[in-house]
């Protein structure tokens, strides 16, 4: 097992960043069985109060554990490390848990949390830096560093890392693009977010990597069912991101926004009671992101659950 | 300014205040947001608890009063109200019996009141 690290992303926000990082964690544990690290490096915690709940979040930061306080590790130029800030279980799915309980698991989510501190320590950390002779790039490559050799002793215990990013470039950001070997770029259909999608799109291919065209996987969320949207789709599939793995829709529902509400911390729900009508749509997110996998790393990926 | 008949004063009131009422009484929430308004307590039919019952209202109000809403409501209704405001699922609900989810219901309600109040804090 070689984790591949994935960095949901997008320069806008609202296109449903944390909600598509949350659904392929849930999806590619359940019908994949596979193991995967969420990695919520956005200050809103978005990603983290959906596994965690927010109470979670707090009992996280309690144990020491939260993105925040590998930014303290690399401030206190302490050795990498991101195993001891990781949360083990962070799943919300009945079959998975009950799996576990038998002894039998087949996949499983785990999260390196993030917490609204993360923001705070940021701009405490980039203050520093550029109080001296440093640069926001030179900010970026050096967390990039921190962050890498931090995760490389996980990479074997996982196989998908997911970084749900924060929708800006800051430096934490750029080491969390730097850090990934593929990107998941959720936009919505509207003419704001295609064009936001593809300046971004062009800024990673630009600064991050020449190569992101095969690294990309590209989600339509929020969709509505309008011609407008219908045709905007299109243009983002056959136009403006034509050259990039299409990784399909995901619909405008009540039902995606009920199953990000996790009721408490110690609750659960089976994957089609979270997920309810939107539970196909999600599979085939899964399974669109395995066809991408494999063309982009041969890795294959089989279904463990229908 | 209108030609349309005219009307007294009170025929209009008259007339305005029928329409509350048909509403209000056609319309439990809207009965109930009514009372609300005007400074009120809502008191829940039993068969509209479950539609109206807002338990982080009622959390926020004090345990005492939303234990009392709780102790109210039948095996059915509590279930309903546990999901229809996504303090539980299915999963967390089968088997429990009435008293288990009378706790349950008032343990989530203020757990998830002390979150929404701690985030404002932070």
């Amino acid at each position: 097992m070689s984790a591949n690290i994935a960095a949901v992303a997008n320069l806008k926000g609202g296109v449903g960043k944390s909600t598509t990082t949350v659904m392929l964690a849930d999806a590619l544990a359940y019908f994949f069985g596979l193991e995967v690290l969420v990695i919520d490096l956005d200050s809103q915690a978005n990603a983290s109060q959906m596994l965690l709940t927010e109470r979670g979040i707090s009992d996280a930061d309690d144990q020491g554990k939260g993105a925040h306080n590998l930014l303290k590790q690399f401030v206190e130029q302490k050795p990498p490390a991101a195993g001891p800030f990781i949360l083990p279980n962070a799943v919300t799915l009945e079959e998975l848990r009950r799996a576990e309980d038998e002894d039998n698991r087949q996949g499983w989510v785990s999260i390196l949390p993030s917490h609204p501190q993360l923001r705070l320590s940021e701009m405490f950390l980039e203050e520093e830096w550029y109080s001296g002779t440093g640069t926001p790039s030179t900010l970026a490559g050096a967390l990039t560093q921190h962050f890498r050799a931090s995760i490389e002793p996980l990479l074997g215990l996982y196989d998908v890392i997911l970084i749900d990013c924060p929708p800006h470039l800051s430096p934490l950001s750029r080491a969390a693009l730097a850090t990934a070997n593929s990107f998941i770029l959720p936009t919505l259909a509207d003419p704001i977010s295609t064009w936001g999608t593809k300046q971004f799109s062009d800024w990673v291919g630009d600064n991050v990597t020449a190569e992101l065209p095969e690294w990309s996987f590209i989600v339509v969320t929020r969709f509505r069912n309008t011609a407008m949207a219908r045709q905007i789709r299109t243009d983002i599939e056959q136009v403006y991101l034509k050259d990039r793995f299409f990784g399909g829709v995901v619909p405008d529902s009540v039902n995606v926004l009920k199953a990000m509400d996790r009721p408490a911390h110690d609750s659960y729900n089976t994957f089609r009671g979270k997920y309810a009508s939107v539970t196909g749509d999600v599979r085939r997110l899964a399974q669109r992101y395995a066809e991408f996998m494999q063309n982009r790393t041969g890795q294959s990926w089989t279904m463990v659950r229908e | 300014m209108d030609d349309g008949p005219r009307i007294d004063a009170l025929t209009y009131l008259d007339r305005f205040f029928d329409a509350v009422r048909e509403e209000a009484r056609a319309n439990p929430a809207f009965s109930a947001r009514l009372v609300e308004a005007l400074g009120g307590d809502v008191v829940f039919d039993a068969e509209q608890a479950a539609a109206l019952l807002n338990p982080l209202k009622l959390a926020a109000e004090g345990e005492a009063k939303l234990r009392g809403a709780a102790e109210g409501l039948s095996l059915k209704d509590i279930k309903s109200v546990l999901r229809l405001n996504s303090l539980a699922t299915s999963v967390d609900i089968k088997g429990r019996s009435l008293d288990a989810l009378q706790d349950m219901l008032v343990e989530r309600a203020i757990a998830r009141l002390g979150e929404r109040r701690q985030s404002r804090d932070d």
